[in-house]
């Protein structure tokens, strides 16, 4: 038996919303339990950390590797949050725009691109004021 | 006697112009803390004395870590990842609030000295000190608190834009607040940001007009002690961007002075 399971960042999460383009701060991740090529259990979380004030991007990587997922199918991530889910061996692949759905089912194919390095950082290091 | 603090909310208002010849044209010290990008320096030129910041940040002895988890959970600031077989420590997101050390169980935690920054001196016609906040660091509090022990009874202040911790760090302790604006909508919105900050904490101040002159009438708008109007006058931009003090208006930087230090 071959088992995966995948996290989506998501705005309200499910099977036929998109993928978004933001990790850290996305809205939900929508969990995919996939078996032998078979989608077998769709779970929705909510992101807590989205509205929070630094680190958003690592805790949710400490998040998604507490539950055990394999893979991320996201936008864009950024150093941190890369850093962490490189060393939980969680393998990451850009799929924003696609429907939840067709993201899986393109992943299964092996045609999503895999994220190797960080984009730019969200969080901390903005600064507007001069 | 007083510690002055020139603040603003919206930046380029002209915060750095004003403290600067404050304290020039009235021979008192100068601190800059606006640690992210100080820029008093440009103006009080002179040889620096300089002094390394340092801060704690936990250090993981990973021979007696059992991944329990713990220090991440009181982590506030998520500087803390705890995977099944291995922890990281985010030391630019640690706030050094010792919590991790503090509750570790195993005593696998230490605090350990990390550089963010300096304070450099520099002794010229008068005293200015100033913090430099390394590129990366996350929080530049601590910067700030180690420029502010320089602090004597006489100082203007340059405070950091905006009305978050950095400016409230650096107005917190002074006797009175010269809130510096411009006569436009965008600085208006920010000036009552500002004033609701030191009204909370309690902080006296007063409202100094920079480029003055310009058509959006903000004197009409705002309820507060107007201590000074510095005009919108083209040679003040040319000679700040050589670096030059304001020898024209130091007459005007003696008056606001005398305005302001008996408040």
């Amino acid at each position: 038996m071959v088992f995966m399971r995948v996290a989506i960042s998501t705005t309200n999460g499910g099977l036929d919303d998109r993928v978004s383009d933001v990790f850290g701060r996305t809205m939900s991740f929508t969990i995919v339990d996939i078996e032998n090529g078979e989608i077998k259990n769709v779970e929705v979380v909510k992101n807590e950390f989205a509205m929070r004030g630094g680190g958003a991007g690592i805790a949710v990587s400490q998040l998604l590797a507490d539950k055990g997922v394999d893979v991320v199918v996201t936008g864009n991530v950024g150093p941190n949050a890369m850093s962490i889910l490189s060393s939980a061996g969680i393998r990451v692949y850009r799929g924003s725009g696609l429907k939840v759905r067709d993201a899986i089912e393109r992943l299964m194919r092996g045609e999503l691109e895999e994220i190797r390095s960080p984009g730019r950082p969200m969080g901390r290091g903005r600064r507007w004021l001069g | 006697m007083a510690r002055i603090a020139v603040a603003s909310g919206k930046g380029g208002t002209g915060k750095t112009t004003i403290a600067v010849n404050l304290a020039y044209f009235n021979r008192v010290d100068l601190f800059d803390l606006d640690v992210e990008e100080p820029n008093c320096h440009i103006f009080i030129k002179g040889e620096g004395k300089e002094k390394v910041v340092y801060r704690k940040v936990p250090s993981v002895d990973k021979s007696r870590c059992d991944y329990c988890g713990i220090c991440r959970d009181v982590c506030e600031y998520h500087a803390i990842v705890v995977l099944k077989d291995a922890i990281y420590v985010m030391h630019e997101l640690c706030h050094s609030c010792g919590a991790c050390s503090y509750f570790c169980p195993r005593g696998a935690i230490e605090e350990v000295d990390r550089p963010i920054g300096r304070v450099v001196e520099v002794q010229s016609e008068i005293r200015l000190t100033y913090g430099v906040l390394n590129v990366g660091e996350a929080t530049p509090i601590p910067v700030i608190k180690h420029v502010k022990r320089k602090i004597g009874r006489d100082a203007i202040i340059d405070c950091p834009p905006g009305v978050s911790c950095p400016m409230v760090e650096s107005v917190r302790d002074c006797d009175y607040c010269v809130l510096v604006c411009e006569p436009t909508p965008f600085s208006y919105h920010d000036l009552k940001l500002a004033m609701d900050a030191l009204d909370k904490l309690g902080i006296p101040y007063g409202v100094l007009i920079n480029k003055h002159g310009l058509p959006f009438n903000i004197e009409e708008k705002i309820d507060a002690e107007i201590v000074g109007r510095i005009p919108f006058d083209r040679k003040i931009a040319e000679s700040y961007s050589k670096g030059e003090l304001l020898h024209n208006y130091a007459e005007t930087f003696r008056e606001i002075y005398e305005v302001i230090k008996c408040r």
